[in-house]
């Protein structure tokens, strides 16, 4: 049994708690009673991925199921990994600390491209072969869901299926499907002929992939029962989408450590360089009544002192005032600090933020993501300075004294100009903050963090080129350069490594060659790539040398408007003219309203045959 | 405002899986165990409240627990055995409440624990270390590394065979676990201890009696 040989390596490994499961919340049921094991499998380490709220749906609804039984799999650290090597201990889940390779399933949430290598290196573990044409045998089906699969090619080979949108409902679909097989008998073979007929589901081993001289793809062909198009899965009546009313609590601290509740999916806000504000489509709200009972119902069966409520955009809730007054009552009664991550305090009335103060706040930050108004327009990021000012006048007069600034360098258009319009915006706030009567008798402290922007698949700059190191360094040059010399009022700037976002930029718009170079790299050292002290650009350099690609043909290239792109075959219920015609207007700095407004004509209603909103009729 | 509280002393084991749960992670864990029952508890008052939770003596990971306690407060008094129902209903299933009480004994008043051991070694070197004049430790302190002669401290009350019974001192002020008896062992004869499992079966006082 796996126990005793955990109980002789685990004092020796840090952190021990994150590798035994025993959990409140955590579910172990009676295998005798089970017909299909799930094995979860985060690809990142227990700290990041117990933080996952989508784990945590899909985890108690497959449970919810009596003869179905999901269990947690997390990468673990390299001082766990090589103990689990010396000791012949396979890759457990942690609710039975069973081996996962005797699960019907073993299914990964790929949430991001540097978590690629931890696939193979987890299926490895695990004792299961990591290319799919490997696995001749009906199970273990290894499957991929989550919003990377909108381009799943770069880790296609790996996988026997994945599942394209929401999973609320096609995982007990398939899992219903393999019982019938386990049941029945069948082969592989049938199995995912069968499978690739349930809408969402994409089967990669049934599409042929051919290439022009260039290396661009040529053309995408389905074979046998494979659809032309998969087409991804949403829950339209989000209000009855499933919600857990348990979490599994940890012992050991995690990211984010407290309960979460999912008040809207989709965004109306249609930022150009932003993947999920198009994937999520269409925005869709719980109504407060399913919030509040949400809320209520996970603080008393998880005892967290906290709750978050989460989305890509909360302020768009249509009844936010009224949900925050409602919250606040509850949670002020009960001790609960309601944590609202990325909420725009500029539109509120003065007797809302009144109510929230008592909200625990980790700090003020913005993401105006560019400096000028010009190449916000660009980008379509609808944030003006004056919004930007409003809010910091309100949150420091109410005793703020830091805020934390987030900006893109590389966007598409960019010039010097627009890095120095970052400078003068933090001037501004100083300049605002010292005129203020009633601020806080500390200093301003003002962090500005850059990343470097990414074009990623399904936005309107999937077409765009990522920026050359040269330019990149030479800006982030130029901004520490106008913020350096200021003594007192010193602007923290910090920014990411551009190694890991030429690798990130690759994996997000790769093909299905790229699987070969994930692999290379796996077997050469690579894993963790999310850990900067685990990264090794070297090596992935090494790969991509090896299996003979040029890594700017994925990051420097400028596709045209008629290229295939990779994932041409997935279709995420929204028109690709609709995204060239925004390239089109970024490039002339035109603007689109968001959605609430004015429709932008993404045409997903077309799909879904009705409007998204209501238009002209109030809220 | 009320300011009478009613303290209450739970004991509980500690075993299993739960072994590998950090003294402070303990902690953690039972506040919010806490907060899934309605027992009315106690909150530190202060800026930044929280519930009141002192375990008496923390167990050392790894390290399995029989006579664990802690102490919390509750604003009314409630039946011991239903305090100790509700809270054990709620926590996971490697903690487990045996018994509430009114505190007796102050945690300052410990002065030794008893734990079962069973190591995976050579017996003859093991009884030939315990038979030693001196066993030099290197055990760490907050200021580094110090040498410490174990041989005084260490009380072996019972060999059967498999398991030994031994009673170390523990406290605030000085603690030996039998983690470093056993790495000293390692250091001293080159053997290899292959799996040590070590459980706490009693926690005495000054005075040699119970800790209750």
């Amino acid at each position: 049994m796996l126990k005793d040989k955990l109980d002789r390596i685990l004092l020796s490994v840090q952190k021990p708690a994150r590798y035994i499961g025993g959990e409140v919340g955590s579910v172990v049921k009676d295998k005798s009673k089970v017909d299909i094991r799930y094995a979860f499998c985060f690809p990142d380490t227990y700290d990041i991925g117990m933080s996952h709220l989508g784990m945590k749906i899909l985890y108690a609804l497959k449970n919810s199921v009596p003869n179905y039984w999901c269990e947690r799999v997390f990468m673990p650290l390299p001082d766990m990994e090589q103990k689990m090597r010396e000791n012949d201990i396979p890759l457990y889940g942690l609710e039975s600390l069973e081996p996962i390779k005797d699960f019907e399933f073993i299914g990964f949430t790929l949430q991001y491209e540097l978590c690629y290598t931890n696939i193979p290196a987890m299926l490895d573990l695990a004792g299961v072969p990591v290319f799919s044409k490997d696995r001749r045998s009906l199970f273990p089906i290894v499957m991929g869901g989550g919003p990377c699969v909108c381009n799943a090619e770069p880790v296609a080979d790996f996988f026997d299926l994945f599942v394209l949108g929401e999973g609320e409902e096609v995982n007990l679909e398939l899992m219903a499907l393999a019982e019938r097989y386990k049941k029945n008998g069948g082969t592989k073979e049938d199995f995912l002929n069968e499978a690739a007929r349930i809408e969402g589901i994409y089967v990669p081993s049934l599409y042929d992939i051919s290439y022009n001289v260039d290396g661009t793809v040529k053309a995408i062909t389905p074979k046998g029962s494979a659809p032309a198009k998969v087409r991804k899965r949403i829950i339209d009546d989000f209000d009855k989408a499933f919600s857990p009313d348990y979490f599994v609590v940890p012992f050991t601290e995690i990211v984010h450590d407290r309960s979460v509740v999912e008040v809207l999916r989709g965004c109306i806000r249609g930022c150009r360089f932003c993947q999920a504000g198009f994937i999520y489509r269409p925005f869709r709200e719980k109504s407060k009544k399913t919030i509040i009972d949400q809320v209520k119902a996970l603080a008393d069966s998880t005892g967290y002192d906290e709750v978050s409520l989460s989305s890509l955009s909360t302020s768009d809730y249509s009844d936010i005032e009224g949900l925050l007054c409602d919250l606040t009552e509850y949670t002020d009664a009960k001790g609960i600090n309601l944590s609202l991550p990325s909420l725009r305090i500029d539109k509120f009335s003065e007797e809302v933020v009144n109510r929230i103060k008592s909200v625990r706040a980790s700090g003020l930050t913005f993401a105006p993501e560019a400096g000028s108004q010009r190449l916000r327009d660009v980008i379509n990021k609808n944030i003006t300075e004056e919004n930007v000012m409003k809010s910091c006048r309100i949150a420091f007069e109410s005793g703020y004294s830091s805020v934390k600034l987030y900006f893109m360098m590389g966007l598409p258009t960019e010039t010097s100009e627009d890095i120095a319009a970052i400078k003068t915006l933090a001037d501004k706030i100083t300049e605002l903050y010292y005129s203020i009567p009633e601020r806080s008798k500390r200093g301003i402290s003002i962090s500005v963090s850059l990343s470097t922007f990414i074009p990623k698949p399904f936005t309107p700059f999937e077409f765009e080129p990522l920026a050359d190191e040269e330019t990149v360094n030479e800006r982030q040059k130029y901004l520490l350069e106008l913020t350096g010399a200021k003594g007192r009022k010193k602007i923290d700037v910090s920014w990411s490594h551009y190694d890991t976002t030429l690798i990130e930029a690759a994996l997000a718009r790769g093909d299905r060659r790229l699987s070969a170079v994930i692999y290379e790299a796996w077997k050469s050292g690579c894993k963790l790539d999310s850990w900067g002290e685990y990264f090794k650009p070297e090596l992935w350099a090494k790969a991509f040398e090896k299996c003979g690609l040029d890594i700017s043909f994925y990051t420097h290239r400028t596709r045209s408007y008629d290229e295939v792109m990779p994932w041409s075959h997935m279709d995420m219920l929204f028109s690709r003219d609709f995204l060239i015609k925004e390239n089109k207007k970024a490039h002339q700095g035109i603007t689109t309203p968001n959605c609430r407004e004015k429709c932008a004509g993404c045409a997903i209603n077309k799909t879904l045959g009705r409007p998204c909103f209501h238009y002209g009729e109030g809220k | 405002m009320n300011n009478v509280t009613f303290p209450v002393r739970l004991f509980f084991s500690k075993t299993g899986r739960a072994k590998y749960i950090s003294a402070l992670d303990l902690i953690n864990c039972i506040q919010r165990a806490l907060r899934r029952t309605d027992l009315p508890v106690w909150h530190t008052q202060g800026f930044n409240p929280h519930t009141y939770v002192n375990i008496n003596l923390p167990l050392a990971l790894g390290t399995e627990g029989f006579c664990e306690s802690m102490d919390i407060k509750l604003n009314e008094p409630v039946d011991y055995d239903i305090a100790a129902k509700k809270l054990d209903a709620v926590l996971p299933d490697d903690i487990h409440i045996y018994k509430a009480a009114a505190p007796i004994k102050k945690h300052t008043e410990i002065a030794s624990s008893v734990y079962k051991v069973t190591a995976e070694c050579d017996k003859d070197k093991l009884k030939e270390f315990f038979g030693r004049e001196s066993m030099i430790a290197e055990k760490k302190t907050k200021k580094g590394t110090v040498e410490l002669d174990l041989k005084p401290y260490i009380n072996i009350t019972d060999t059967d065979g498999a398991a030994l019974t031994m009673t170390l001192p523990s406290g605030c002020d000085f603690t030996i676990n039998p983690s470093l008896v056993f790495d000293t062992y390692e250091r001293l004869t080159g053997d290899t201890v292959g799996s040590l499992g070590i459980q706490r079966i009693r926690i005495l006082c000054k005075d040699g009696e119970d800790f209750v």
